[in-house]
C-alpha cells in the first residue's frame, strides 16, 4: 500500500510542472503586466525601464519560470508581486473559508444525496424515481453563479433573512453552502441512483434475504455496501473541486476562501501568487483524490488485496 | 408470539408434514406478455425426506423454490394462486416482518451459483453469523462462533471466517453457501442446482456433505437438479417438472423403475450408459414450448413419441398408478398403454 502511495505521490511532480508551466505561458500572453498598477504618470521611461528590469520583466517568461522553479525546489513559494506577503502566508490565511465551506457542503450534499438516490433506485420506473430524476437533472444543470445570485436576491435583499455575503458568523454560510451543495446533491444522487440499480439486481440480495435479513438491513448493510466505490468517487470529486475553491461561488458571495485568492491574482497579474494558489490547490486535488483511493480498499475487500499485492501485478490484472 | 392464527392446525397431520405445496401458480407479468412459470403443482414432504425436482431447464424448478420462500422478485413475478405451508406456516399469508422470522429459521435456500450468491464485501464468517443474530438473538461474538463451527461443519477451517469470498474457490463458496442455509438448523432446505456450477469432483463431495448434513440435522430436504444421477444418490421422492407442471410424481424407485410417463422415459433415454458406448443417444427432440404461449392441451405432445389425437383435446389426465405414484398423461386413459422403457422391463411394475 506505501509503494502505491509513494508512487500516486511522484506522479505529482511532472503534474507540477505541467500545471505551473501552463500558468506561466498564459499569464505572459495575457495583456497587461503586474507593474501596470504601479506605474504613474509622473514616471519617465526610464523609471519605468527599472521597474521592469526589478521585475525581470525585460527578460523572456523561461527565465522567470527557471527562476521561480528554482525557488519552488527549496520549498520557497516566494511573494505575491503585489502585496508582498509570502505566498504559502496568504494561501494559509484564505484557506480555512474554503475548507469550512466545502465540508458543510459536502456534508449537506452526501446527507441528503444517498436517501435520494437510494429512494429513487427503489422506484424505478415509477413517478417518484422520475420526479427526483426531474429534480437531480435540474439541480445538475442549474449553473451556480446563476443560482447563487437568485438566492442572494430572494434571501438576502428581498426578504433579510442571510446577509448577503462575507464570513461572519453561522449565518453566513447559509446561501453559498445552499448553492455549491445543490449541484454536490444532484451528483451524487443520481450516481447513487445508477450503482444501487445494478447491486439491486445481485444474486447475493437474494441470499440476504433467504436468510431473514429484513429490507432495511438489505439495503443499507448488503446493497449500499457494495454500491459505494462510484458514489465514493463523485463524493470525492465534489470535495477535491470544492477544496480547490470555486472562483465563482465565492466570487458571488464575496467569500474570503482560495478560489477569491486565485481570481484576484489573475486579475492583477501576480504570477507568483496566481502560480502557487493553482499549484497548492493542485496538490490538496491529488491528496483528496489519492485518500478516496485508499478508502476503497476499506469498503472493498477485493482492491485492499489488489493493493497488497503491490503495483506490478495491478497493472497486469488490469 | 407468532399467532397460532398463522400456523394452519386444521391441516391434517401438520407436524410431519414439513412442506406442502397446493396448486401452485407463479407467473411473471410482463408488459407485453405473460410468462407461465409454474402453473399448478403440488407436493408434499415429510420430516428427513428429500424429493428431487427434476425438469430441463425453463421447466419452473427455480421459480417453485423461490415461491416456497415467498421471494418471487415481484415485480415482475406473481403468486396467481395455491397454498404453500412450510411447517404449519401458511406462506402466502404472512406479513412480510413474518416472513423474515421464518426465512432461514423454518426454511432456507441453497443457490444455483456460489459465484455471485455470496456478498463480496462481507466476510463469509460475518455472513453466516448474520442469520444467526437475527433468529437465534446471540451476541455478535456468539454468532460469529457458531460461524466458525458452521464451517468447520462444511470442511473448511474456522481460522478462514475472517476472509472474504474472492479469496474461496467456487467448491468452497458452495460450501459457505451450505453453511449459511444450515446456519439455523432449519426444518426445511430448499437446494437448487447446488452442484451445477461446480466441477464434478467437487460435485460428489459437496453432494455427500449435504446428505451427511440432512441425515446429521434432520432436515428435510428439496433438491432441485436436471441431472438424474443426483436425484438417484440422494432423494427418497421424485417429482418430475415439464414446463411448469409436474408430470410424474412417486418414489425414487416409482419413477426410476417404473417409469411412466413419456417425457421421463425420454430423460432416461438422453443419458449415457457407460456398458454400451456404441448406443446413439436419443435427445428428446424439439424445444420446451414457450412460456410465455403455453399450449392449452397437453404441453408435452409436440415432442411425445406416443401422442394421440386425445392428447390434442385436453390437459393429460391425473393417473394414481399405487399409492405413491402419480402420472399426467392421457395415453394412460387406455388400460393397455406401455411405454417402451416398460415393455422392455416386460411389464408395468
Amino acid at each position: 500500500m506505501l509503494r502505491y502511495i509513494i508512487r500516486r505521490l511522484l506522479w505529482l511532480i511532472p503534474v507540477l510542472i505541467c500545471v505551473s508551466l501552463t500558468i506561466y505561458i498564459l499569464m505572459d500572453l495575457a495583456p497587461g503586466t503586474v507593474i501596470d498598477a504601479l506605474i504613474t504618470e509622473q514616471m519617465t521611461p526610464e523609471d519605468i525601464e527599472k521597474l521592469r528590469q526589478e521585475y525581470d520583466l525585460d527578460k523572456p517568461v523561461i527565465y522567470r519560470y527557471a527562476k521561480y522553479m528554482w525557488g519552488l525546489l527549496h520549498g520557497d513559494l516566494g511573494r505575491s508581486q503585489v502585496t508582498g506577503i509570502s505566498v504559502w502566508e496568504s494561501f494559509v490565511s484564505r484557506f480555512p473559508a474554503t475548507l469550512k465551506l466545502s465540508l458543510v457542503s459536502v456534508v449537506i450534499g452526501t446527507v441528503l444525496a444517498i436517501p435520494i438516490g437510494i429512494f429513487a433506485a427503489r422506484k424505478a420506473g415509477t413517478i417518484w424515481d422520475n420526479l427526483t430524476t426531474g429534480f437531480t437533472l435540474i439541480g445538475q444543470s442549474m449553473p451556480s453563479f446563476w443560482l447563487g445570485l437568485l438566492l442572494l436576491i430572494i434571501f438576502a435583499y428581498k426578504i433579510q433573512l442571510f446577509p448577503a455575503g462575507g464570513y461572519q458568523g453561522p449565518s453566513s454560510y447559509v446561501l453559498p453552502a445552499i448553492t455549491s451543495a445543490l449541484m454536490m446533491t444532484a451528483l451524487t444522487a443520481r450516481q447513487t441512483r445508477s450503482s444501487m440499480l445494478e447491486v439491486l439486481r445481485a444474486d447475493y440480495l437474494r441470499t440476504a434475504r433467504a436468510k431473514g435479513v429484513p429490507e432495511r438491513l438489505v439495503i443499507r448493510r448488503h446493497a449500499l455496501k457494495n454500491a459505494w466505490i462510484p458514489i465514493l468517487t463523485t463524493i470525492g470529486m465534489g470535495m477535491s473541486r470544492f477544496l480547490a475553491g470555486s472562483a465563482v461561488i465565492e466570487t458571488v458571495f464575496s467569500w474570503p476562501g482560495i478560489g477569491r485568492l486565485t481570481v484576484e491574482a489573475v486579475s492583477q497579474r501576480d504570477v507568483t501568487l496566481a502560480c502557487g494558489c493553482v499549484i497548492l490547490t493542485c496538490i490538496l486535488y491529488v491528496i483528496v483524490l489519492l485518500v478516496v483511493d485508499l478508502l476503497y480498499a476499506f469498503v472493498d475487500p477485493r482492491i485492499k488485496a489488489k493493493y497488497a499485492s503491490g503495483g506490478r501485478r495491478r497493472k497486469v490484472a488490469a | 408470539m407468532m399467532g397460532s392464527e398463522i400456523k394452519d392446525k386444521a391441516a391434517p397431520g401438520y407436524k410431519d408434514l414439513v412442506l406442502e405445496v397446493k396448486d401452485l401458480v407463479v407467473h411473471y407479468v410482463l408488459q407485453e406478455e405473460t410468462v407461465e412459470a409454474v402453473n399448478g403443482i403440488s407436493l408434499s414432504l415429510e420430516k428427513g425426506k428429500t424429493i428431487g425436482l427434476v425438469g430441463e431447464t425453463g421447466a419452473g424448478k427455480t421459480t417453485a423454490a423461490l415461491a416456497i420462500m415467498n421471494l418471487v422478485p415481484d415485480p415482475p413475478g406473481v403468486i396467481k394462486g395455491g397454498t404453500i405451508n412450510v411447517c404449519g406456516y401458511n406462506m402466502l399469508k404472512l406479513s412480510s416482518r413474518q416472513l423474515e422470522k421464518i426465512r432461514g429459521k423454518e426454511v432456507s435456500m441453497i443457490f444455483q451459483d456460489p459465484m455471485t450468491s455470496l456478498n463480496p464485501v462481507i466476510t463469509v464468517g460475518d455472513q453466516i453469523a448474520e442469520s444467526v443474530m437475527l433468529h437465534e438473538k446471540l451476541s455478535y461474538s456468539q454468532a460469529f462462533r457458531r460461524a466458525r463451527e458452521m464451517l468447520e461443519m462444511v470442511g473448511i477451517p474456522g481460522d478462514r471466517a475472517t476472509e472474504y469470498p474472492h479469496q474461496f474457490s467456487g467448491g468452497m463458496k458452495q460450501r459457505v453457501g451450505i453453511a449459511i442455509a444450515l446456519a439455523c438448523n432449519p426444518k426445511l432446505l430448499l437446494a437448487d442446482e447446488p452442484t451445477t456450477a461446480l466441477d464434478v469432483t467437487i460435485q460428489a463431495q459437496v453432494l455427500d456433505m449435504i446428505d451427511e448434513l440432512k441425515r446429521e440435522l434432520g432436515t428435510a430436504l428439496v433438491m432441485i437438479t436436471h441431472d438424474l444421477g443426483v436425484v438417484a444418490k440422494t432423494c427418497d421422492l421424485v417429482a418430475v417438472m415439464y414446463a411448469g407442471r409436474i408430470v410424474e410424481y412417486g418414489t425414487l424407485e416409482d419413477v426410476f423403475d417404473r417409469t411412466m410417463h413419456p417425457y421421463t422415459e425420454g430423460l432416461f433415454n438422453s443419458l449415457p450408459d457407460i456398458r454400451n458406448r456404441k448406443n446413439q443417444l436419443q435427445p428428446i427432440p424439439g424445444l420446451m414450448p414457450d412460456p410465455t404461449n403455453l399450449p392449452r392441451d397437453c404441453s408435452f405432445a409436440p415432442r411425445c413419441r406416443y401422442v394421440s389425437d386425445a392428447c390434442r383435446e385436453a390437459q393429460p389426465t391425473k393417473h394414481q398408478v399405487s399409492d405413491t405414484h402419480i402420472v399426467y398423461c392421457s395415453a394412460y386413459d387406455d388400460s393397455n398403454f406401455q411405454i417402451e422403457r416398460a415393455r422392455g422391463r416386460g411389464g408395468n411394475g
